[in-house]
């Protein structure tokens, strides 16, 4: 930021006329939405969509695949020469499950800063208050019932996920409600810490019970994006739009929470009324995410992390910055996860989990150096 | 520019006419079991100083904590005579803004940020900062003499230059009743000087009307209008600074041996008196 | 989660022990409830020259074991060689099975498990024999604490070690004869469903379902050598196998490959059906799908290697022979 050399103290009716001659840099939040980084996100989520598309187990060359794309917009029409195979897997497959990486990406990403911002706490992710744990035990019961996952319109799985899920937050909130009076930040947490503990034993005791099913609970447990068509994409879509809507439009409010709850209360914030509403979005949010997508770790702290080092601490610019650096990151993870030992598939928590512990490393290093 | 705009300057700390006196009633504050500040009654007139003072833990910041809402208490709180109690955070903070003594300085931010959080009152839920709400932010810093550190981190700079931005976040929130809390904790004896000199040139210019929980007693006998000693969280005296500062008054109520004298310029000071016998010569 | 035999696979058992019946000597006991055509137990003489062949030593997958006397009171976690006993008639001798010991029906299933085995559960049986096929648990050494003989038998890797095993059970039961008569009529059987097979210009390609995340078989493992005798092609041998046999394959991979033959062993674990493989968004393109190609099959009686691995045969020869030249 340039320093302006001072301009003659002025008050009373001049005050006005001396503000507006002020150098625009001086007057203008340094923790705003750059419009480099916004493009700069957008060109992330084209590029990381365009090569989700086009590459995979099988072969589709690009310029087809573009022009396939293309051809669909209304009023233009260009023949791709793709067989009818390659187009049914390119509009069946590959498109849904890339735009289903973008939300579950952007959602993930969007919620963890949310965390991060409403508890002060950079460690904050998606799955604090219990959501993991939650859904882990629905999506466990859901698969050891043998209720058939064949019938995918009234799939049981995902509704069991999102209600464990919600079930995992509702029981943090209960909790640290009946231990402390004040409901502090850091009750809540101790209270995620206990549910999570306490659902996660469940699941186990379950999944022993059961041992028949493991593999199908393990699966879910490390995330897929599998997609059947766009079903999946139509069910989350909601909560997501939703949930992101809410989170952004909250940016402001975040930063001033950044001062702690006595002195953004003194300054006209509602702060307990906030962080509700945060919490809330941010975990309907995520419950969707995980009911189609299992446990996909560490986009939560990662995305948020690196956004801040690039562009800032402010929520103006973490917030939408994670929303789109996150889809563009998920599509790229999902790419290593089925080229990587194609035509098996890794799960893809598994490598969110190689990229998130040394990217762990980096940050730190990064902190205690500066 | 405008008249609008040149209108919202002029009133740009004062944006109450008239009647912006403090006035609280039975005030109570607990936590737990312990009961901080317990049924306190005062009153701060329009553009007066009323210091605060009292031995540590006597309640001082557990009251101004309570005035400005930053913890919930009993009792009534009125600015104006429009009363505070039950108000929500937005209404009461285009009443009152505090000056934290130990403020949380969020990392990386700039000054020019943190003194726009004080527009926060201004602001309904959602909403994003206008022009207006910046350059009123920029005319405050003016005012203080802020304006180079503008871009800069406020962990960045020296304890002194932090309390005049703290204070200018205050400012910005256009209240009519500013409080502080230990405004000259941690600054060497000419920063002191300089603080109290601006708030009381603040006062004046814009009217405010000021409460601070002031340590130093010298410095609140020269400054304020008035004091009020708080000690067990009760109001032990209230007065002028001659009436409350008496040699016996504090040694009950500080447990200190003090000489009460009258400086050069007919304010009140106190000399420590040495209970050990000094070796000198 | 319980899974119910497949009816399928109950007629040819049933055809399969009145051919051992009507061939003379060994007498069986066909017990399954849903037939009408349940033979009588086994006679008392059968079972005195059966006893004069102990004490008799067998050489299983965890070295030779020694049989002092006839076991009766036998215990089995493992469901493959539960059908194996009551396949050779020993089904008399059998006192308790395993959880998933699910055929035949009529097989005195408990609570015993073969994945956690618990060794007291199973000592309060008092048995005289014990086969488990797996012994990851060390079951043969705390059971051989108690004087308990154990045989491992593990998961055949070729038809032969099936019959090897068959052999390994009717040894130690006292049922040679029934084991030998088994393994022959399997033989057979396995000839001539292979013989009766049309010749095709191209082989026919298949895809081998395990579950719905794709995981299937490469033509190394058991299952994949049923389906070389009845002259198939594997899509997944394509594929670079890291994972023992067992690789996972994805959907596009599938659907590129596109095969001439489906079949779902995920039938009832995971509820897949022709219908639900037809819905599945772009599997239309697939010529399985498109000509009626998916064959649903039972879970058990495709994951197990007893002897109804013939009616797996059978099942596959049938898709082979409908969906020829097509």
């Amino acid at each position: 930021m340039s320093l302006t050399a001072p301009h003659p103290t002025a008050t009373g009716p001049g005050g006005g006329a001396v503000a507006h001659d002020a150098p625009p840099s001086a007057g203008r939040p340094a923790g705003r939405l750059r419009r480099g980084w916004l493009a700069a996100g957008v060109v992330a989520v084209v590029a990381a969509a365009v090569a989700g598309i086009a590459l995979g187990p099988v072969d589709l060359p690009l310029p087809a695949v573009v022009r396939a794309l293309l051809d669909r917009l209304p009023l233009v029409d260009l023949p791709s020469g793709l067989s009818d195979r390659d187009l049914a897997i390119l509009w069946q497959l590959r498109v849904p499950r890339v735009v289903l990486g973008l939300l579950v990406g952007a959602m993930l990403a969007t919620a963890g800063a949310g965390y991060q911002g409403v508890f002060r706490n950079p460690l904050a992710d998606p799955y604090l208050l219990g959501i993991a744990a939650g859904a882990g035990v629905g999506a466990t019961l859901a698969i050891v019932s043998g209720v058939p996952s064949g019938r995918w319109w009234i799939d049981p799985l995902p509704l069991a996920a999102f209600g464990g899920a919600l079930a995992g937050v509702v029981a943090t909130y209960a909790l640290s409600r009946s231990v402390s009076g004040e409901r502090s930040t850091v009750s809540l947490i101790l209270a995620g810490v206990a549910v999570a503990a306490f659902f996660t034993a469940v699941q186990t005791f379950v999944q022993m019970r059961n041992i028949e099913s493991i593999r199908s609970v393990y699966a879910w447990l490390f995330g897929r994006l599998a997609t059947t068509g766009w079903n999946e994409v139509v069910l989350i879509l909601p909560y997501v739009v939703v949930s992101s809507v809410v989170l952004l439009t909250h940016r402001r409010l975040l930063d001033v929470i950044g001062v702690g709850d006595r002195e953004a209360t003194a300054l006209g914030v509602p702060v307990t009324r906030v962080r509700v509403v945060i919490v809330v979005a941010a975990s309907l949010g995520t419950a969707a995410a995980v009911a189609v997508s299992g446990l996909i770790g560490f986009v939560g702290i990662i995305v948020p992390h690196t956004v801040r080092l690039l562009a800032g601490w402010s929520y103006r610019s973490v917030l939408p910055l994670s929303l789109l650096f996150g889809g563009a990151f998920m599509v790229l993870t999902d790419l290593i996860a089925r080229l990587a030992l194609a035509p098996a598939e890794l799960p893809i928590g598994v490598v969110t989990a190689f990229l998130g512990a040394p990217f762990f490393v980096l940050v730190l290093r990064h902190r205690s150096a500066s | 520019m405008s008249g609008a705009t040149a209108d919202r300057t002029r009133h740009a700390t004062h944006p109450v006419d008239g009647h912006a006196d403090l006035a609280m009633t039975g005030v109570r504050v607990t936590y737990g079991d312990h009961t901080a500040v317990d049924d306190v009654t005062l009153r701060v007139p329009t553009g007066g100083w009323t210091a605060l003072i009292g031995p540590n833990g006597a309640g001082k910041t557990s009251l101004l904590h309570a005035v400005s809402g930053a913890v919930r208490a009993r009792g009534t709180v009125a600015v104006g005579g429009a009363d505070l109690a039950g108000a929500h955070p937005r209404r009461r903070a285009r009443h009152v803004a505090l000056v934290p003594q130990r403020p949380v300085i969020p990392e990386a931010m700039t000054v020019f940020d943190y003194v726009l959080l004080g527009r926060t009152a201004h602001l309904t839920y959602l909403a994003v900062e206008t022009a207006a709400d910046l350059h009123v932010v920029t005319d405050v810093l003016d005012r203080l003499d802020l304006t180079a550190f503008t871009g800069r981190p406020v962990q960045a700079l020296s304890g002194g230059e932090q309390q005049r931005v703290v204070l200018a976040r205050a400012l910005a929130q256009e209240t009519p009743v500013l409080l502080l809390d230990e405004p000259t904790s941690g600054l060497d004896i000419g920063h002191r000087q300089h603080v109290l000199d601006l708030v009381d040139r603040l006062r004046r210019e814009c009217e405010l009307t000021v409460l601070a929980a002031m340590h130093d007693l010298t410095l609140a006998a020269q400054y304020a209008d008035r004091l009020v000693l708080l000690d067990g969280g009760r109001v032990a005296a209230d007065g002028d600074p001659a009436d409350v500062l008496t040699r016996q008054r504090i040694a009950d109520h500080f447990d200190a041996e003090v000489h009460v004298v009258t400086a050069p310029d007919g304010g009140l000071a106190l000399i420590p008196a040495r209970t050990t016998p000094a070796d000198r010569g | 989660m319980t899974r119910m035999p497949g009816a399928r696979g109950l007629l040819p058992t049933l055809v399969m022990i009145l051919t051992l019946a009507a061939c003379g000597g060994a007498q069986t006991s066909g017990g399954d409830a849903p037939t009408p055509e349940a033979t009588a137990s086994a006679a008392p003489s059968e079972a005195a020259s059966d006893a004069a062949q102990f004490p008799v030593t067998v050489e299983a997958a965890n070295g030779e074991v020694t049989l002092d006397e006839q076991p009766t009171s036998i215990v089995s976690l493992s469901p493959t060689a539960t059908e194996m006993l009551f396949a050779i008639d020993a089904g008399d001798q059998v006192t308790a099975v395993d959880d998933f010991s699910t055929y035949p029906s009529d097989a005195p299933t408990t609570d015993l498990s073969g994945f956690e085995p618990n060794v007291e559960a199973i000592a309060g049986y008092e048995p005289d024999l014990v086969v488990i096929a797996d012994d990851g648990a060390d079951l043969s050494t705390s059971l051989g604490e108690l004087d308990i003989p154990v045989l491992v038998m593990p998961a055949a890797q070729t038809l032969d070690d099936t019959y090897a095993q068959i052999e390994q059970l009717g040894a130690a039961t006292g049922h040679d004869a029934g084991a030998a008569a088994l393994v022959e009529q399997m033989r057979d059987d396995i000839d001539k469903i292979t013989g009766d097979l049309p010749g095709t210009d191209e082989p026919l390609t298949y895809y081998h379902e395990l579950d719905d995340t794709y995981y299937s078989v490469t033509s190394n493992t058991f299952v994949g050598q049923i389906y070389e005798l009845a002259g198939l092609t594997n899509i997944a041998d394509e594929v670079d196998d890291d994972a023992g046999g067992y690789p996972q394959l994805s959907e596009e991979f599938i659907i590129d490959a596109d095969p001439d033959l489906i079949f779902l062993a995920d039938t009832t674990c995971c509820g897949q059906t022709a219908e639900t493989v037809a819905e599945r968004p772009a599997w239309d393109q697939i010529t399985a799908v498109r000509d009626g190609g998916v064959v649903e099959l039972d879970d058990d009686v495709a994951s197990r290697w007893g002897p109804r691995i013939v009616d797996l045969l059978r099942t596959v020869g049938d898709a082979v022979a409908e969906h020829a030249g097509s």
